[in-house]
């Protein structure tokens, strides 16, 4: 495969006159490795774009980089393969994404790491920056945001930075590719030699560790003779690392040699165990805070380093635009305002702006292409079974998934990925966080929560930017009270028809939206509920730490916004969703089709369970449909009136074809002879909102938490809420308003 | 049915649902918490208690067991008798002492408590009056290989959130400098060592009163009714009998500078400060976090906003603006600002 990537790669778009040839992720075998280091929102994910011509969203968002992506390129002639770590602040807290880089850089041994930093904020990057030169001899300082820098009045003397740390330092605006030739070219100059790192490694360790960390290396010196770094792995060792605590006592820190050859020789068990024990009675000594006196000291340097470096034109104008943008935008009078208009604004365009393409594809898919696949069929002598079970069932549904669910996604996500990006979003969480805190979740989840209004199952997976998992879980299992996309239209034509006609005409338009508007009001207040509920039981023993960083406002590009909010979002959601209503639309064709003495599955059902759904002010055909459209919450509406048609006999409709009216007239007189009143459609509207999530989003969850208990708990818990709420209402209103 | 039928069996059925899962009072929690407490939990709370008083030099007899395990003296003699053929403890006269053998056992016991108590303390998000009650209930459960794995993933902790010092594997232990909060005079400054967590309600008042370990406060008043101590996080009033668990050490008083430290929740906005520490009631993931964000002694902060509803509240600390909640803030200590404006 390998060979055959240069001659592809030929003609592949090059950007700029440095040579780079852009591999994507067809690498193959490569000379090699470099490890993308650095702070979260740097815009490391940017430059990884940059250099290996894929498309990692990037968000204006810390902790975007979750899982570790690899990529490649060619610069002259060398074949090098690239890997983005996770963003982190540190390598020493202990956090799963800093094991995941601190590793990769040790025991990964990367030819180069290239360490991104923010220019802006340079003092405060130093703090990894010093700590990964600890532990890695080849390294390049990628100073990004170079632009944002100058625009804050911030200059930075490189050639001296360069000489105090002791690798190349390059000035790079990753946005619009300005660096990248020389930042290739330093990368290179590393990888082959031609320029030797004399990495920084002073000051680091603070005076009262000096005495035990020597002490530490003497006796590591014995059998782990000619390890680089031993000074650091003994300060670990004193801060009771579990990694390198394991790796001493096994012996696999010698790997840790570059070209090791080497075996273990002259060393038993007993010498490696006699150190482990040796740090375990010096940390008792050194008490509790080993860990504060390094990163202080770490700190100390930094801020020495900076003071050398680096000149700021004026200390206030450092970010006073985007101060001045905070100033409003969380003030105690406009923050809420602002926040309930935008959000409004971005809902409002979604539900109104889905309208028109939603009719388009579903005229296409299902009026022209429908009838078209059908006639073939019959041209082609399918027998009725066949061409009713594909065509009918699978096709349609499909067909009916991507019509009404493409549109809105589509324009949801864009407009909610362009507020992320800008940096708005954050701000949201700060505004909304005293709340969440009185109910035990982070300010975050007002974000997932807002998400969740356009699609829990991208919602779900958004909630990695909730960094503690406590916390996380929390808005997982609470994100399906947020009225997704797909529940809005049923909840519109339900109040339109039912409730609308409560009160005169004329005000029948506002309390129709205010009967929508409180639906999902009470969808938050479940949010909340639950999850003060969750904090205080089950969740209680789960770890928490709450952190907000706000960050800098970045003005959003718009196109590439578009085609990874589509790619990433939309599409991922949208594919789920379809692999999905297939095989559902070959149920619900079987159960409208499938006889037992001439009585269909879905009638036999229906008869069946109407007694006990009555007990809940519902009927069997809902929950059927319920059950049968569990892909998406979309095709409800269209199963219920299929399945009603289907149990009352009215109506021409092919049983097991579902379908939905233009005219609200229609729909209306379908669900009044399926024996509709105004509790049925309010228990409809309530159920609606408290059941268990689609498919989409229940194996969403369980990609995300991989535990079957939590998956259980987040599907079970709505449907439980939904049939207790459901049933007190019915009962409440048969006593009081029958 | 009729609808008020249907009702009354509903609420019923939630009643019962309610009365049965409802976290620690609830039948299931009762049943289980029940099923656990068997002998073997007598005897080793006994040691943990008869090591506890040789500890504190303070002598200790049956009746003492008895009341502090929550048992009848005849149960508590039982329990002592089975210490003595185990040739766990000892007894001169009335009093009781451990032998060699029960105090290595009683070390372990209090090696998994204050272990756990440690892991609730820095990795879960359970709060401080519950670290004692579940650490109680799991510490007869472990075994000594859990019990290292568990140490070995929080990197071997020394010391214990009370402030009390884990024994190591090998059941070594310091001793204790600490002296009772009670004999310190008015005008003093003190660093609270240790709290004691037993009994339960006492600790809880003590919680209430805002001492947490490592808390530097000044003695106000301390006579027969009432100790008052002033420390940056607001005034602590307690009463001589719970001030009796809590141990402190004395501070030298080091004038001016300490007189000029404040919290960082209630410094003015838009005023550069210094971080002086943190305190260690911010803990684990929380602390080290923070010290990420560049929150380490030297440091300067200040104030840039006041959330819309008061709380959180932003910062800016290295050029980035980072949000904290008051119940975090108030544990980052800071210089006084320069120009003297009235606490918000």
């Amino acid at each position: 495969m390998s060979n055959n990537d240069h001659t592809q790669c030929a003609t592949c778009p090059v950007h700029h006159a440095g040579n780079l040839v852009q591999l994507g992720i067809r690498m193959g075998d490569y000379d090699y490795l470099v490890a993308l280091a650095g702070n979260p929102n740097t815009g490391k994910s940017t430059l990884f774009n940059n250099l290996t011509g894929l498309k990692q969203h990037t968000g204006n968002w810390p902790g975007k980089t979750v899982t570790r992506a690899e990529g490649g390129f060619v610069f002259h002639e060398n074949k090098f393969k690239l890997v983005d770590l996770p963003g982190t602040y540190s390598l020493l807290s202990t956090s799963e994404d800093e094991e995941i880089a601190r590793d990769f850089i040790l025991f990964g041994k990367p030819d180069v790491t290239v360490i991104v930093v923010d220019a802006t904020r340079l003092q405060r990057n130093l703090n990894l920056v010093l700590q990964i030169l600890e532990i890695t001899d080849r390294a390049v300082l990628c100073l990004n945001l170079m632009d944002e820098a100058a625009r804050n009045g911030v200059t930075i003397d490189q050639r001296h930075l360069s000489r105090l740390l002791g690798i190349p330092v390059v000035p790079v605006t990753a946005i619009n590719k300005q660096g990248i030739p020389e930042l290739l070219g330093q990368i290179d100059d590393v990888a082959n030699a031609r320029f030797i790192c004399q990495p920084r490694r002073k000051n680091l360790y603070p005076k009262t560790l000096e005495q035990p960390i020597t002490e530490l290396y003497r006796l590591l010196e014995v059998p782990f003779k000619g390890v680089p770094n031993l000074k650091w792995v003994a300060m670990r060792l004193l801060e009771g690392d579990p990694t390198l605590t394991q790796a001493v006592l096994d012996g696999s820190l010698v790997h840790l040699i570059q070209d090791n050859t080497q075996e273990l020789t002259g060393t038993n068990t007993q010498q490696r165990e006699a150190i482990i024990s040796e740090a375990q009675s010096l940390r008792w000594r050194l008490g509790k805070n080993i860990h504060d006196q390094i990163i202080t000291s770490i700190f100390e340097d930094a801020a020495q380093i900076a003071g050398e470096v680096i000149t700021k034109k004026d200390e206030g104008q450092l970010f006073s635009l985007d101060r001045k943008i905070d100033r409003i935008v969380t003030s105690k009078w406009l923050g809420f305002p602002i926040m309930f208009l935008i959000l409004s604004i971005v809902f409002w365009l979604t539900i109104s702006g889905a309208n028109v393409p939603s009719k388009m594809l579903s005229s296409l898919l299902v009026d022209t292409f429908h009838p078209a696949l059908k006639s073939m069929a019959n041209n082609l002598s399918f027998p009725w079974w066949l061409s009713g079970l594909l065509i009918d069932g699978a096709y349609l549904s499909m067909a009916w998934v991507i019509s009404v669910m493409l549109p809105p996604m589509a324009i949801f996500f864009p407009l909610f990925t362009l507020l992320e990006d800008f940096g708005y979003l954050p701000r949201v969480s700060f505004n909304m966080d005293h709340i969440f805190k009185k109910v035990g979740a982070h300010g975050k989840q007002a974000i997932t929560m807002s998400m969740g209004f356009g699609c829990n199952a991208a919602a779900v997976v958004s909630t990695k930017i909730i960094d503690s998992p406590r916390e996380r879980l929390i808005a997982i299992i609470t994100n399906n009270f947020s009225l997704c996309n797909g529940r809005w239209p049923t909840q519109i034509l339900l109040a339109s028809i039912f409730i609308g006609v409560l009160v005169p005409a004329r005000w029948a338009g506002l309390i129709s939206s205010a009967a929508v508007v409180g639906i999902a009001l009470l969808g938050i207040f479940f949010s909340l509920l639950v999850s003060w509920v969750l904090s205080h039981t089950v969740l209680k023993g789960e770890a928490s730490a709450f952190s907000l960083e706000l960050p800098p406002y970045r003005p959003p590009r718009i196109w590439q916004t578009l085609y990874t909010s589509l790619i990433d979002r939309t599409m991922i959601v949208l594919w789920r969703a379809v692999v999905f209503a297939v095989p559902a639309g070959l149920v619900i064709w079987l159960v409208a089709n499938v006889t037992i003495h001439d009585t269909s599955i879905a009638e036999l059902f229906i008869t069946w369970s109407d007694p006990v759904t009555l007990i809940f002010g519902l009927n069997g055909v809902i929950l059927l449909a319920y059950i049968i459209a569990i892909p998406a919450n979309e095709i409800v509406i269209p199963t219920i009136l299929m399945l009603t048609v289907l149990s009352t006999g009215i109506g021409g409709e092919q049983a097991g074809v579902i379908f939905e009216s233009d005219s609200i007239h229609d729909i209306a007189g379908i669900l009044h002879s399926g024996g509709w009143t105004v509790l049925t459609a309010i228990n409809v509207m309530l159920f609606s909102l408290l059941h268990n999530p689609c498919s989409t989003t229940i194996y969403t969850i369980y990609k995300e938490t991989r535990s079957t208990k939590w998956t259980l708990i987040a599907s079970l818990l709505p449907l439980a809420l939904g049939l207790i709420t459901t049933f007190f209402v019915t009962q409440i209103w048969r006593l009081f308003v029958l | 049915m009729s609808p008020l039928t249907l009702l009354i069996y509903g609420i019923i059925f939630m009643v019962i649902v309610i009365y049965f899962f409802w976290p620690v009072h609830g039948i299931y929690d009762r049943w289980t918490r029940r099923k656990r407490n068997d002998e073997r939990i007598l005897i080793e709370d006994a040691l943990k208690y008869i090591y506890d008083c040789a500890y504190k030099k303070v002598l200790c007899n049956v009746n003492s067991v008895a009341g502090n395990l929550s048992i009848t003296a005849e149960m508590a003699g039982d329990i002592l008798q089975q210490l003595e053929q185990k040739k766990l403890i000892a007894s001169h006269d009335t009093h009781i002492h451990l032998t060699q053998k029960g105090e290595e056992y009683a070390l372990r016991v209090i090696r998994i408590h204050r272990l756990l108590e440690r892991y609730m303390a820095d990795e879960t998000g359970i709060q401080e009056e519950g670290w004692h009650l579940y650490a109680d209930r799991d510490e007869h459960h472990l075994s000594e290989d859990e019990t290292e794995q568990l140490a070995k993933r929080m990197g071997h902790p020394v010391i214990d959130p009370h402030g009390d010092p884990i024994p190591s594997a090998r059941g070594e232990i310091p001793q204790s400098k600490s002296v009772p909060l009670r004999s310190i005079l008015p005008g003093q400054k003190v660093y609270i060592q240790h709290i004691e967590d037993e009994p339960h309600s006492i600790y809880l008042q003590i919680l209430k009163a805002g001492i947490h370990p490592a808390l530097r406060a000044d003695v106000i008043v301390n006579n027969k009714d009432e100790i008052i101590l002033q420390s940056l996080e607001g005034k602590h009033i307690l009463t001589p009998l719970i001030s009796d668990n809590i141990s402190v050490q004395r501070l030298s008083h080091s004038g001016a500078q300490e007189q000029s430290e404040w919290s960082l929740r209630d410094i003015p906005l838009h005023q550069k400060v210094q971080i002086i520490n943190i305190s260690p009631a911010i803990r684990g993931r929380q602390r080290r976090r923070l010290m990420d964000f560049g929150f380490t002694p030297g440091a300067w902060i200040s104030k840039e906003m006041n959330g819309p509803m008061g709380d959180p509240a932003s910062y800016v600390i290295l050029d980035t603006t980072i949000a904290l909640r008051s119940d975090q803030s108030k544990h980052i200590y800071v210089t006084q600002p320069k120009v003297n404006v009235d606490v918000q």
